[in-house]
This record gives structure tokens, sequence and C-alpha cells, in this order.
């Protein structure tokens, strides 16, 4: 899998320092303005930043690929026009037929003569693509790749372009607060503002988020305060107001403020550890599931699926037990 | 879209060449044209400093006051007529090329 080191010091417009590896697909996790985009921009060159690599080379001479968060298509040239813009050093017939064989690495030879305003969010993104390989860039950097595509189809669009790059075996570093990119990654770093707070394989980040922050970034809604009674094994006990609750988590000191983590798709119905009693607040239809919320002695988020649903018949104002499985509730140091 | 051209391997002056330009061109050329049909009916600076030279520093307006003046109100209103058709053909010209460069602007 093609890597590559980043160590980068930006001081302006924000103050970032971080080193980073990039392996394969690697995707940037943060919230907006802890200063992704501002690290893609210091690596393209275009916000001034020491380190390595490419230091201190002017915007044209990096071989990096950069897709900014709205493509930035030129309005005035074709599809075809856009991806020859960076083979000017070609000559203009093996320019075009060069350009066309970029556009058919993203699949789109058909769209060559159209403009950018006669093309979709996804046909768009795939010629800004196109435009950014025909540089040969060392390393590809994408800003919100999919901000730009509807959530209904981004799976369908992106997961094609994701398959199409993973060929092309470029070092990418994706910028995003998109947790369902983050999955479909093989490497994550988590920026936050005070520089990047964790790196490591998307099963890694999804399950042992290091600090709250991820684990809000990763889709973890449930974040509930606890301390530590006893540890035990890979498990710790922690008291909580609902009670004392078994939680995945390793080497906790007792009486350590932590936070414990479940995701709203892991809390159970079907009986177990953790038993947790309170009222259903609320239950909203979420696509073909359902959101609930439990109030008690501490607040939950849940999803039930429809199948779930049509057996349980949970309905507004009713009592409600629910469990959380010690394998699901993750221990976080506080 | 500048910085994003620079990525791409260009530098500046490729990017005010095929970048800046070619997108500014509709907007230069009507700023243009308004400032001839402007030019085209300026009276009082030139009537100061220009003098009123037939052939060399004569202008429309000008020749226009001339005539009336003389009482040549005939010669005038013509004059004048070609003038007003001069300056509404401006006008249509330029709201043409701007509503061109609109359609082109705006993405589908």
């Amino acid at each position: 899998m093609p890597a590559l080191e980043i160590a980068y010091r930006i001081r302006h417009p924000i103050q970032l320092e971080l080193t980073l590896h990039v392996q394969g697909f690697t995707v940037l996790l943060g919230e907006s303005g802890v200063g992704k985009t501002t690290l893609l921009k210091a690596l393209a060159g275009l916000v001034p930043a020491e380190g390595q690599p490419f230091a201190g080379m002017p915007p044209e001479a990096r071989p990096a690929g950069y897709l900014p968060q709205h493509f930035a298509l030129f309005p005035h040239l074709t599809a075809l026009g856009n991806v020859e813009f960076p083979l000017a050093h070609l000559p203009r017939r093996e320019r075009k037929s060069k350009a066309l064989e970029f556009l058919e690495l993203m699949g789109i030879p058909e769209l060559a003569g159209r403009y950018p305003r006669e093309l979709s969010g996804g046909q768009g993104q795939r010629v800004a693509l196109a435009r950014a390989l025909a540089r040969e860039p060392k390393l590809l950097l994408l800003d919100e790749p999919t901000s730009a595509l509807d959530v209904a189809t981004r799976e369908e669009v992106f997961g094609e372009v994701l398959g199409r790059l993973r060929h092309l075996n470029i070092p990418t570093l994706a910028a995003s607060h998109d947790a369902w990119l983050a999955q479909r990654a093989d490497w994550i770093g988590v920026l936050s503002r005070s520089g990047l707070v964790q790196q490591g394989s998307p099963p890694e980040v999804f399950a042992h988020p290091a600090t709250l922050e991820t684990a809000r970034l990763v889709g973890f809604r449930n974040l509930l305060e606890a301390k530590v009674v006893r540890q035990a094994g890979e498990f710790a006990y922690c008291e909580t107001p609902a009670g004392t609750l078994k939680a995945l988590g390793r080497n906790m000191r007792v009486g350590q403020g932590v936070v414990l983590a479940i995701r709203s798709e892991d809390v159970s119905f079907g009986g177990g550890e953790n038993e947790v009693a309170g009222v259903l607040t609320s239950l909203t239809a979420e696509g073909v599931s359902f959101r609930g919320r439990l109030s008690g002695a501490i607040e939950l988020d849940f999803v039930v699926s429809r199948q779930a649903q049509d057996r349980l018949r949970l309905q507004e104002g009713q009592g409600l037990e629910v469990w959380l499985e010690p394998c699901y509730l993750h221990v976080i140091p506080g | 879209m500048i910085s994003t051209a620079r990525t791409l391997g260009a530098n500046r002056w490729r990017v005010l060449r095929e970048v800046i330009l070619p997108l500014a061109a509709p907007g230069l050329l009507s700023g243009t044209l308004l400032v001839f049909a402007h030019v085209l009916g300026e009276f009082g600076v030139v009537l100061m400093i220009g003098g009123n030279i037939p052939g060399q520093t004569q202008v429309i307006s000008i020749y226009i006051y001339q005539l009336t003046e003389a009482l040549r109100l005939q010669e005038a209103n013509q004059v004048a007529l070609i003038v007003v058709a001069l300056a509404f053909g401006l006008l249509f010209l330029i709201r043409r090329l701007e509503a061109r460069w609109k359609s082109h602007q705006t993405a589908s």
C-alpha cells in the first residue's frame, strides 16, 4: 500500500503542527474549523508552511493533486479542456489523447465535450479528479469529497470513485467529518483544535476512540460520565447515575473520571448485562428504522430496527428497559 | 479557482492568461462598450479644453450644439437621431452580451 509521512508546521491562518502517516486512502477526520482544509492547502502550497514533503516549493512545482471542496472546474472550458489544463507541456494532439485517457480512468469519456454547468455534482467531481490526476501526483488531496454529493446516492457515487482511486496506488489524504467515508479508509487521522489526537486503522479508531471528540466524530451519540470503581481484566466497572456498569476498558485507575460511550445502534432490547430503565420520551421514524430516546437516571439515544419495532411495539411515554452490552460500551479516559 | 489552477502546474502568468482573462472578458468588453457610449455624448470637457476644430477635435454633441445655435434645426435633428440609434444599438449589444455571459456562468 502506498504510504507517505507528513510533518508540517503551519503558523497562519491557524496554528497547527502535526506528523501524520498517510497510507492508501487516508481520512483526516475533524470537526469544521480545526484546520483540515488549511493542512491540505499547505500541502498543495497555497498556505505558507514548513515541513516535509514538498517544503518551500511553489504550488505549480509540487507533485500534489488538489481537489477543492467545490471542485473549482474552469467554467469556460469543457471537461476535456479542464483535464488538458495541467497537460500544457505536451504537444496539442498528445495532450488531447492523454486527457481522454484520464477521463476514461474515471469512467467518464462520454462527458468530454460537456461544460461544467452541464455536469451533476458527482460528474463534476470525477472531471475534477481526472484533472488532478493528470498532474500525475505523488499525493492526492481531497477536501470534503462527499459534502457536495447527495446523501442518498453518495455511497454509490463516491464508492465507485473510491474503487478507481484504490487501483491507482497514489497515497490520498481526504479531509472530512463524514464517518461514512472514514469507515472506508485504510487509515484515519483525527484532528482537533489541539492538533492530531489519534491515528490508526478504522476498526481501531471506531472501536477505541481516544478522546471524547473522536467518539463524537465517529458516531457515538451516547457519552455518559462515570467513575471507575474496579478494574478486572479487559473490563472496567464504572459508577454512573444508573448504577454500576461493566464496560470495555483496560488499565483504568480506580477513582478515575471517565466517559462511557455506546453507539445508538448497539443499545439492545434482548436482555443481558448492564440493564438501564427509564421512560421512552420520543420515538421518530428514521428511514426504515426508528430513533428513540430513553430518559431515566441517564439519557440514552437508541435505534430500533423495523423488525424489532414490529416485535416490541414501542410507544412514547411507556416504561422501558434496555441493555448496554459490555463489549459495546467503551471506556474513554475523561 | 485561481489557486486550484496554480496547483495544476500553471504559473501566475498562465493563470492570468488562461483563467482570469477569459473569465473576465465579457465584463471587460461590456465595460469598454459602456465607456465608449458615454464618451460619445461627452460635451463639457471637450468644449472647454478640446476646442472645436472640424475633423480633429470636433465631437458629435458639440456639432449638434452648433447646428442648434445656427438655427439649422432640421440638420441638428437628423444628427441627433443618429446618436440615439447608435446609443440604442450599443446598449442592446451590451445587454445581449451580459445575458449570454450570465447563462454561461450559472450552473445547471
